[in-house]
């Protein structure tokens, strides 16, 4: 072996960690990209716009009288002023919450039938609740969040929100700011946003819902909460609760300016 | 301007100032936020309602919304959190490392979704690298490749890793990590510069030039940036 090939060798050696490491990082990127050329979020816009359409429930209604906030039947940009608060609740809503309450005013459903279902499975099992809200939010596509703090129970919403963010609890002492509170940080190999700055609230609230690639199904934000408290060894979060409103209005209030692009495709 | 909408403009001005004053203090949010989490959670599986409960030291912690704990309060919960460390009877630090591998890889445990039968592992990846071999790491933490290499494996250092292993909080409260770095990193500096001995430097630095080294400087600089004790 000469001089020359020796040192190669050597050199590639030293350098083969370092090499496997970024190409995993670039293979990543890659199939990152490639998810973005086609989105199967678009088959929950659909069904969720029939759905939105269609005359349901005992009463058999379509939701199109539903009030999102903009007035009645207003669907266009709803999304990017939730959560807010709605005289006619008393209460801070987000959308999906909203969604529940629609269903059982307009159309009759029970409250419990409403909100039986609100994550499907990736196959057989699937949310109606999960396909009004693809539609809905596609319906805020390029539009800029703008979540007010006006009424006082959104104020109060917010820094509930925000204590929400901070508590750490749980066998493993995990708070929402532990894996969201820096900058370039990841889990394994997922990057994860840091909620603590507008940039990364931004970019993670206008990208939700998404269609997870892994799981073959539609996420929803409050799916999105619900999962991390699980992964946080927390019981298990209320769909629809204080909580998780609470949680999402600090998060959409942070991530106020950006331009919603949801529903977005992930891995 | 008449008299009434003086009336008027200085009856809601009197409004405006007390509902200013009678906005909920930081307290009352704190404790509105602890009965709210009660309410929104339900007990599934193998995670009860009483994981929402807080000890001293993550109440302590979550008060500080992210920021760095006064040096006084930190030793206090560092102190508090030392006291729980349990040592082995029989003084033995070091087990078996095989087995630390596939704990430390283990991302299964207590979560609801959870089997209570099934294995609780410590999932050190998701935040920290470790083995050279997996590449599927995460960087919450700090790495702790070469960990032995970097730190020395004096019973010290062994007594230190396992109280850290322990229980956490018992040398970092919160972010004082930073403080400590500051404080640490000519120490490990000096005891990395002792790993490699430095006729093996020259003979890199004969061979190979200045690209090496260069590559060797940003190496360094990207270690220290890495090692947090």
């Amino acid at each position: 072996m000469n001089r020359f090939a020796w040192l190669a060798a050597f050199a590639g050696l030293a350098c083969a960690p370092l090499a496997s490491a970024q190409s995993t990082t670039d293979e990543i990127a890659k199939y990152r990209a490639a998810l973005q050329d086609g989105n199967p979020a678009e088959l929950w816009e659909a069904r969720g716009e029939a759905l939105w359409k269609e005359k349901r429930g005992p009463k058999q209604v379509s939701l199109e009288a539903c009030d999102l906030g903009k007035g009645p039947g207003v669907v266009k940009g709803a999304y990017a002023e939730l959560p807010r608060y709605f005289a006619d609740a008393d209460r801070v809503m987000d959308l999906e919450t909203r969604l529940v309450w629609c269903m059982v005013r307009l159309q009759g459903y029970s409250d419990a039938d409403a909100k039986k279902n609100p994550f499907g499975n990736g196959a057989d099992k699937r949310s109606d609740l999960e396909a009004l809200t693809a539609y809905v939010t596609s319906e805020s596509r390029g539009v800029k969040m703008s979540v007010a703090l006006v009424h006082p129970k959104e104020v109060e919403a917010y820094r509930i929100g925000e204590k929400l963010f901070y508590f750490r609890g749980g066998t493993h002492d995990f708070a929402c700011a532990t894996c969201h509170g820096e900058n370039d940080k990841r889990i394994r190999l997922q990057d994860l946003p840091n909620l603590m700055t507008t940039e990364g609230a931004q970019k993670a609230y206008t990208t939700w819902p998404a269609y997870r690639v892994s799981q073959g199904e539609l996420r929803t934000f409050e799916w999105r909460l619900y999962d991390c408290f699980r992964q946080q060894r927390f019981p298990e979060l209320v769909y629809g609760s204080d909580a998780a409103i609470a949680l999402t209005t600090y998060l959409a209030h942070n991530a106020n300016g950006g331009v919603y692009d949801g529903p977005a495709i992930k891995r | 301007m008449n008299l009434r909408s003086r009336w008027v403009m200085f009856a809601s001005a009197t409004l405006v100032a007390a509902a200013c004053t009678t906005s909920p203090s930081d307290e009352e949010i704190s404790s509105k936020a602890t009965a709210t989490l009660k309410d929104s959670f339900k007990a599934a599986g193998q995670a009860g309602l009483d994981r929402l409960d807080q000890d001293d030291t993550q109440r302590a912690c979550s008060s500080l919304s992210g920021k760095t704990p006064p040096r006084e309060i930190a030793a206090k919960i560092e102190a508090a959190n030392l006291a729980t460390v349990k040592y082995p009877a029989d003084g033995k630090l070091l087990g078996d490392w095989k087995n630390g591998e596939k704990i430390a890889q283990e991302g299964r445990g207590k979560q609801f979704s959870d089997d209570p039968k099934g294995p609780v592992g410590a999932n050190c990846y998701a935040c920290h690298q470790l083995s050279k071999s997996e590449l599927s790491f995460g960087t919450i933490g700090p790495s702790l490749y070469q960990y032995g290499k970097s730190h020395g494996n004096s019973v010290e250092v062994q007594r230190y890793t396992y109280g850290k292993i322990f229980n956490s909080e018992a040398f970092i409260a919160s972010a004082l990590a930073a403080v400590r770095r500051e404080q640490r990193t000519p120490r490990l500096l000096a005891s990395e510069r002792h790993n490699e001995p430095a006729r093996i430097r020259a003979r890199s630095r004969r061979r190979f030039g200045g690209r090496f080294a260069a590559a060797r400087r940003r190496r360094t600089s990207a270690t220290k940036r890495r090692i947090v004790l």
